[in-house]
């Protein structure tokens, strides 16, 4: 068991080297020359170079990249081009308001997005499996920053009941806390929540042809009991695996649903430090959503044996 | 006519019997197709619908609620939301489409290599691995950062993220294929690598690249819509669905249907090719299992 911990955490290493080759690659690939972009359209030759060597880029690529990862183990991620504060600092002070979107996100839409698929599968062909695949096509194919704005403009513009944007850290108060975080979170995680009602309710309809549920019916197990006990966990493993991977998706959304809701995440500062140009900050919180995703992903791999003990690696 | 069953035999049905069937049949795919097949003749026949030019300011007339006169109302600047919706329709299929073109051919040719030489397999599917670590959008963005804001540019960002998902699909085919008899039978007779791969392999391919593609193209009218409403995809001056909302964002008490009509269009667009995409696979998915049997 540890040791295929172990292997599935060694195989990750591997990956992990590669996005950290690309995020180097992706300023040094780039058509046009990255310094004068940054540097604008009105630059002096003078300031191109001042850049260039600000950045590093004067010197030989193999050199660059061996002060780019030793940096890198030593945590330091460069300094923000526009600020020069240390991007690390930036992206700590921001950590806060995307975890919490995030972690709210991804509780709502797994809280009511399996049940809703168990739901859909067991009464497949009645009207709410209809229902749940009009809203799971539906949702999927909605832009996340048009719905923010449907939802700011019918809760916070027409009924004012909630504010438009902004956030609101817990420890100033609990209740406005929620309050800036509920429309954030619905938009994002109605989205997600489509997406995982319909691989779940694709995912448990396949299980529930199984003998094994026939003969559970047959026994006169509750119909809870042998959605809940028996299908689900059998059911689990692709709509797991689809939380990891929709986790990307999550952080495209994200980055959107900051910057329609202004909270001042990770995200918003990623929009800001493109709209500048700031590379550095855009390769770090690269390299950071990168590595989470991947830890993420990591943790749906290893969480198979929860669920299914025959898989092994 | 009617055997035991009292089923017709395809063959006895009169083209127009084969037609209802297929209706009956496959209601959402239609549906999609049509919706689709409006939006894109829309954008196609933009100048012909009733529009006028769309970035032509008339600061007199700003801020217009929806009316006779402007069907959309008009933005901050006077321009008619309308003309912009329908021209920005343009942007967004094409974007659409050129991107799922692409990274099917793309993904064809480095999945048909990837799945068939055993040496370069490895590799290419490290570095596929690395490409799709990276979340989409931070891709699309990092790359749009560094080059000029271009729908040249968009496009190219939003290749990257997508062949690697195309590149999987095609070689997990061929990796099947490569084990069946008709490959040994082929390379028995004297049939070379290009042409094994381009007559063998490549047309068991088509129909899930087909479904593959239209998943592609829907992602990419959406994130260009995103790249463009936070700034990082289309130029301003021409419209695009992203552009208007982000212009727009201002102004949501005052002018809510500047939002409203853009975002409508996208959803109705990106549903219709969903709806065309699940309907294709519906239909194309047993025909390929059972000839895989």
């Amino acid at each position: 068991m540890l040791a295929y911990i172990l292997r599935r955490i060694l195989a990750t290493l591997p990956v992990m080297g590669i996005v950290v080759v690309f995020v180097f690659l992706l300023v040094r690939i780039a058509p046009g020359d990255p310094a004068a972009i940054i540097a604008g359209d009105y630059a002096t030759p003078e300031t191109i170079q001042k850049i260039r060597v600000g950045l590093g880029l004067d010197k030989p690529i193999h050199i660059q990249f061996q002060i780019y990862v030793m940096n890198l183990i030593r945590g330091d991620l460069g300094r923000s081009l526009h600020s020069q504060l240390p991007v690390r600092q930036l992206i700590q002070q921001r950590l806060e308001p995307t975890a919490a979107l995030a972690v709210s996100t991804l509780t709502f839409a797994v809280c009511l997005a399996i049940p809703l698929g168990i739901l859909a599968a067991w009464k497949a062909g009645s009207f709410i499996d209809r229902a749940v695949m009009v809203f799971a096509v539906g949702g999927f194919s909605i832009p996340a920053f048009w719905l923010g704005f449907l939802l700011i403009y019918t809760f916070s513009v027409k009924l004012d009941l909630l504010p438009v944007q902004g956030y609101v850290s817990f420890r100033q108060g609990f209740l406005p806390f929620i309050q800036h975080l509920i429309l954030p979170t619905l938009t994002l995680g109605l989205i997600y929540m489509a997406l995982l009602a319909r691989i779940a309710r694709a995912s448990v309809l396949e299980v529930l042809q199984s003998d094994y549920i026939r003969t559970a019916n047959a026994k006169g197990v509750r119909p809870i009991s042998v959605l809940f006990v028996h299908a689900l966990k059998n059911a689990a493993v692709p709509v797991v695996t689809t939380i990891g991977v929709g986790f990307a998706l999550l952080i495209g959304g994200v980055v959107i649903t900051e910057s329609v809701f202004a909270l001042p995440g990770l995200g918003r500062l990623t929009v800001d430090a493109v709209l500048q140009r700031d590379y550095s900050i855009i390769q770090g919180v690269t390299l950071i959503f990168s590595f989470v995703y991947a830890l993420v992903n990591l943790l749906v791999d290893l969480s198979y044996t929860l669920f299914d003990p025959r898989i092994r690696y | 006519m009617h055997d035991e069953l009292g089923v017709i035999p395809h063959d006895r049905l009169t083209g127009r019997q084969k037609l209802c069937r297929f209706i009956r049949r496959n209601p959402t795919m239609l549906a999609g197709g049509l919706l689709l097949a409006v939006m894109v003749v829309l954008a196609m026949c933009a100048p012909l619908v009733h529009t006028v030019n769309p970035v032509e300011m008339k600061p007199v007339e700003r801020l217009r609620a929806p009316g006779a006169g402007h069907w959309f109302g008009t933005d901050m600047y006077g321009r008619d939301s309308y003309s912009r919706v329908i021209y920005g329709s343009r942007i967004s299929l094409l974007v659409g489409l050129v991107v799922a073109a692409v990274t099917s051919t793309i993904g064809l040719i480095i999945g048909l290599i990837s799945g068939f030489v055993r040496e370069l397999d490895n590799f290419i599917m490290r570095v596929m691995d690395g490409i799709m670590a990276l979340p989409d959008l931070l891709l699309a963005i990092s790359f749009v950062a560094l080059t000029k804001a271009s729908v040249q540019n968009v496009i190219v960002a939003l290749i990257i993220p997508q062949t690697p998902r195309v590149v999987r699909l095609v070689r997990s085919i061929v990796l099947v294929l490569r084990e069946q008899p008709f490959v040994e039978s082929a390379t028995a007779m004297g049939a070379r690598l290009p042409r094994l791969l381009v007559r063998h392999l490549l047309p068991n391919t088509i129909a899930p690249l087909v479904v593959q593609g239209t998943y592609v193209m829907a992602s990419a009218v959406l994130v260009e819509a995103a790249l463009s409403f936070l700034g990082a995809g289309t130029p301003p001056e021409i419209p695009s669905w992203g552009n208007i909302m982000a212009e727009a964002r201002s102004y949501v008490r005052v002018g809510f249907w500047l939002l409203l009509f853009p975002g409508m269009f996208l959803a109705t667009t990106v549903l219709s090719i969903n709806m065309v995409g699940d309907g294709l696979r519906d239909l194309l998915d047993p025909r390929i299992a059972r000839r895989m049997r």
